[in-house]
């Protein structure tokens, strides 16, 4: 259906992609799978006509192709759900669904019962419930992330690209995509599906190509490896455990939160102990992402009371909370964790002179070194500290974000989906720390959608349901069938 | 040979490349056109006029990477010209004049700050109604007239020099000085550039947007003051209609430094590179006698010509989109 031969595509300082071939048969799944900064975009964005390779060549039902832009590839019947998402944030979510139409001659009038219906049917065809009337940018990631699956599902396209679909999806969500796949599998559709999540890999694909370093390293049916054989031909290496263990026992009461309530939330109790991992899951649209940006500060009006080691708080700004030891990593590393003109080291940096401990007189030798710091411990795949963030991989733009977060020396540090877009080695790296932060006394709050995760690195998880807290349960309590029981009910 | 290299990268690396180019271009062409413009008297003359719109695009500079933009630096300029104007007819001490046409230009800034931070209205629109209502009071104050100033104060700003270099030049190098030191080595100028970049970004980074946009305002009201005092001080006179161009003929310098009009980005050198570029320009234009309309023309030309070299540059260097 659509192949490639000896891709390579170089930006300034990285040859992104070095002699690649692949190729996607029709009605098949095809996985591609690589560390961050591996070249899965890129190659994604190549196959969409939006960067043209240097050599290569690539081939559409059989055919030399030459794409000049995404809308070339978009008629062809090529349709991508790009891994950073692009949206008007101020229009409804119908008519970001509907906007290429805008560019078709018959549609030199805008008629909105049309526009809404279509949106609709967008929606339903994976079991999506957002009013279309609302401004995309009051959709979370996870919503957008489903939005933007809708539209290239609603395009009727022969080849469907999917770059990281469901890394802001749960498990509910991620389902009803799998099902939608294997419905469009079925009617001759192909598919590329890039992923960090291996289980996605087992679960639907038919093949699976890998890449390192811009280079094609392996490539398998399915049915003929195990989860391990994936991981090892990833990263070139064994990781022998995922979720370590956490070894330090959580110490006393750090932070305390009493009848704290917001516009959409009311009533919430619970305490985070030194040390302490505390997960936070809820359905889309719970409440539970407004919860992380409550504590940071967010909402200027709140109810109830925060204490931290016995302090009142007033959580009026973001400005109040860094100050007190509170930090935030937002979901959204696009829209709101980088300024993506500047480069990594400026986006490092962001948070240090906020603290209020540093000096007010920046010493770009000290900026140069924290950065530097940074890009070796978390593996930050860049040119240099100078590069400017845009351009990093998105795993690594997400890493940036961490870094900028913990260099603030934080008490306790709130994190939104901190893993999403990471991969399984740089994962593992991730949780390996916040273990060790947790060792020496700081608290963290983790918001996440991955159930794995939130299983295994909790100590403790608060469910939301509603806006309302639902269950706290304790580490024995702790199972998927119980945490779900407590985010789709209220009398758990 | 690696230091060469690294040397060719550096300057590789300067935003404001394309008009160094484009200045040099400038330069030349003029040199060869007419016998009288490279010399130095003629360059301290264009540096000498060139000072007041340096000055004032290098706090434009600032707020346009903060991601705002002012309209109302002219009218500012010439409300505080005629009040110094009233006030030393007035027979009050020239140092009492000027600390009220700061003050004033200070309150202007504060006006707009607090409009554009706190009440969220839209700099452009924030600044343009200040445009005009500045002007206006300009005008109501004089009666619509001018007013002759003599002063040796005012003659020793406008019109001496230091070391063979105007005073007024002198001032300009200074406050770039200053704002470059407080642009790259302080945090409040590092936190202009978040701001610029993202509001959101900053607000979650723990930056006090409001705040740090009132600051910054204040402290573009307060070089506009100083700017103003050059200006009165070079004219010799108080002028309601005067520095209709000024905010412009500033902005125009910033964007051909390179400056981003969406912010996040700008260079305080490269806008007063600008300025100097800009002064060239009409000094050469009036050295060859090319009449005022079409010198009009030819700026906005050049303007579009580096602007898109920058463009060309930047597309380079990137993806298709
Ligand atoms: N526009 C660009 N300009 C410069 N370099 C780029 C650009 N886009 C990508 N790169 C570089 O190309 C390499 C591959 O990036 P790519 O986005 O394809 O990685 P990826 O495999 O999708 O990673 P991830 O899993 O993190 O999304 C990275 O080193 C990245 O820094
Ligand atoms: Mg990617």
């Amino acid at each position: 259906m659509l192949k490639v031969e000896h891709i390579t595509k170089i930006f300034p300082g990285v040859k992104a992609l070095d002699d690649v071939s692949l190729e996607v048969r029709k009605g098949e799944v095809l996985a591609l799978l690589g560390e961050n900064g591996a070249g899965k975009s890129t190659l994604i964005k190549v196959l969409s006509g939006i960067h043209s390779p240097e050599e290569g060549e690539i081939y559409y039902k059989g055919e030399p192709i030459k794409f000049h832009g995404p809308v070339d590839a978009k008629e062809a019947g090529i349709s991508v759900v790009h891994q950073e998402l692009a949206f008007l944030p101020l229009l409804s979510v119908a008519e970001n669904l509907y906007i290429r139409h805008y560019t078709e001659k018959r549609h030199r009038l805008v008629n909105w019962s049309e526009v809404n219906a279509a949106a609709k049917e967008a929606m339903d065809m994976i079991h999506l419930h957002i009013p279309p009337e609302r401004p995309v940018g009051k959709c979370s990631v996870a919503e957008c992330q489903q939005i933007e699956i809708a539209r290239a599902v609603y395009e009727n396209a022969q080849v469907l690209i999917l770059d990281e679909p469901t890394s802001a999806l749960n498990d509910k969500e991620t389902e009803e995509l799998m099902k939608c796949i294997e419905g469009l599998r079925e009617k001759g559709v192909s598919i590329i599906l890039i992923t960090h999540k291996i289980e996605e890999i087992m679960r639907i694909a038919d093949r699976v190509v890998v890449l390192r370093d811009g280079h094609t390293v392996g490539e398998c049916q399915v049915g003929a490896v195990t989860k391990d054989d994936l991981i090892s031909m990833m990263v070139g290496r064994k990781i022998t455990d995922m979720y370590p263990k956490k070894t330090n026992r959580p110490g006393g009461t750090l932070l305390s939160v009493e009848g704290f309530g917001t516009d959409l939330l009311s009533d919430l109790h619970f305490t985070v102990k030194k040390g302490e991992i505390l997960g936070v899951y809820g359905l889309m649209g719970a409440g539970h992402l407004e919860l992380g940006q409550a504590l940071f500060g967010c909402y200027s009006k709140y109810t109830g009371e925060v204490r931290l080691g016995g302090e009142l708080l007033r959580l009026k700004s973001p400005e109040i909370c860094i100050r007190k030891g509170i930090v935030f990593l937002p979901s959204d590393r696009k829209q709101e964790g980088l300024v993506l003109m500047h480069s990594v080291k400026s986006n490092i940096m962001n948070l240090y002179y906020q603290t209020g401990k540093n000096s007010r007189i920046v010493n770009h030798k000290r900026e140069e070194s924290i950065s530097r710091k940074w890009m070796e411990q978390l593996r930050i795949k860049t040119p240099s500290g100078e590069t400017i963030a845009e351009s990093l991989s998105g795993g690594n733009q997400q890493k940036v974000v961490l870094a900028k977060c913990l260099e603030t020396d934080p008490k306790i540090i709130i994190l939104n989906d901190p893993t999403r877009g990471i991969d399984v080695g740089a994962k593992a790296e991730i949780y390996h720390f916040l273990n060790a932060l947790t060792e020496k006394g700081v608290s963290v709050i983790m918001i996440t959608s991955e159930m794995p995760e939130l299983l295994a690195m909790s100590d403790r998880v608060l469910v939301i349901h509603e806006g309302k807290q639902s269950a706290l349960l304790e580490k024995e309590e702790m199972t998927q069938t119980n945490i779900v029981a407590a985010a789709i009910s209220n009398d758990f | 040979m690696s230091n060469l290299k690294q040397g060719i990268q550096k300057v590789k690396k300067i935003d404001y490349l394309p008009l160094i180019f484009a200045y040099a271009v400038i330069i030349i062409f003029f040199s060869v056109c007419s016998p009288y413009f490279l010399s130095f008297t003629n360059f301290m003359s264009i540096i000498l006029y060139a000072s007041i719109v340096g000055i004032l695009s290098l706090t434009t500079c600032l707020v346009l990477a903060a991601g705002q933009i002012d309209f109302s630096a002219g009218s500012v300029i010439a409300l505080g010209s005629c009040v110094m104007g009233i006030m030393m007819r007035g027979g009050s001490s020239v140092w009492a004049a000027m600390a009220v046409c700061m003050l004033i230009s200070a309150l202007t800034g504060v006006y707009n700050g607090i409009m554009i931070a706190y009440v969220g209205m839209n700099p452009f629109i924030a600044t343009l109604a200040g445009m005009q209502m500045f002007r206006g009071i300009a005008y109501l104050l004089t009666d619509a007239r001018s007013i002759t100033i003599t002063n040796n104060v005012f003659k020793f700003i406008g019109r001496a020099r230091t070391m063979g270099v105007p005073n007024a030049a002198w001032i300009m190098l200074l406050l770039l000085l200053l704002f470059g030191i407080v642009a790259k080595y302080t945090a409040f100028g590092r936190r202009i550039f978040v701001i610029g970049g993202s509001q959101k970004v900053a607000y979650l980074s723990g930056i006090n947007v409001k705040r740090d946009t009132l600051l910054l305002f204040v402290i573009h009201g307060v070089v506009t003051g100083v700017a103003t005092v050059i200006f009165t001080a070079q004219l010799g006179a108080a002028l309601p209609a005067a520095a209709q161009n000024t905010n412009f003929t500033a902005i125009s310098a910033c964007v051909l430094g390179g400056v981003s009009l969406t912010g996040g980005k700008g260079s305080l050198m490269g806008s007063v590179i600008g300025a100097l570029l800009l002064e060239t320009l009409s000094n050469g234009m009036n050295m060859l006698g090319v009449a005022s309309f079409w010198q009009d023309v030819i700026t906005g030309f050049v303007l579009i010509f580096a602007v898109t070299l920058d463009i060309i540059k930047n597309r380079r260097k990137g993806s298709s989109y």
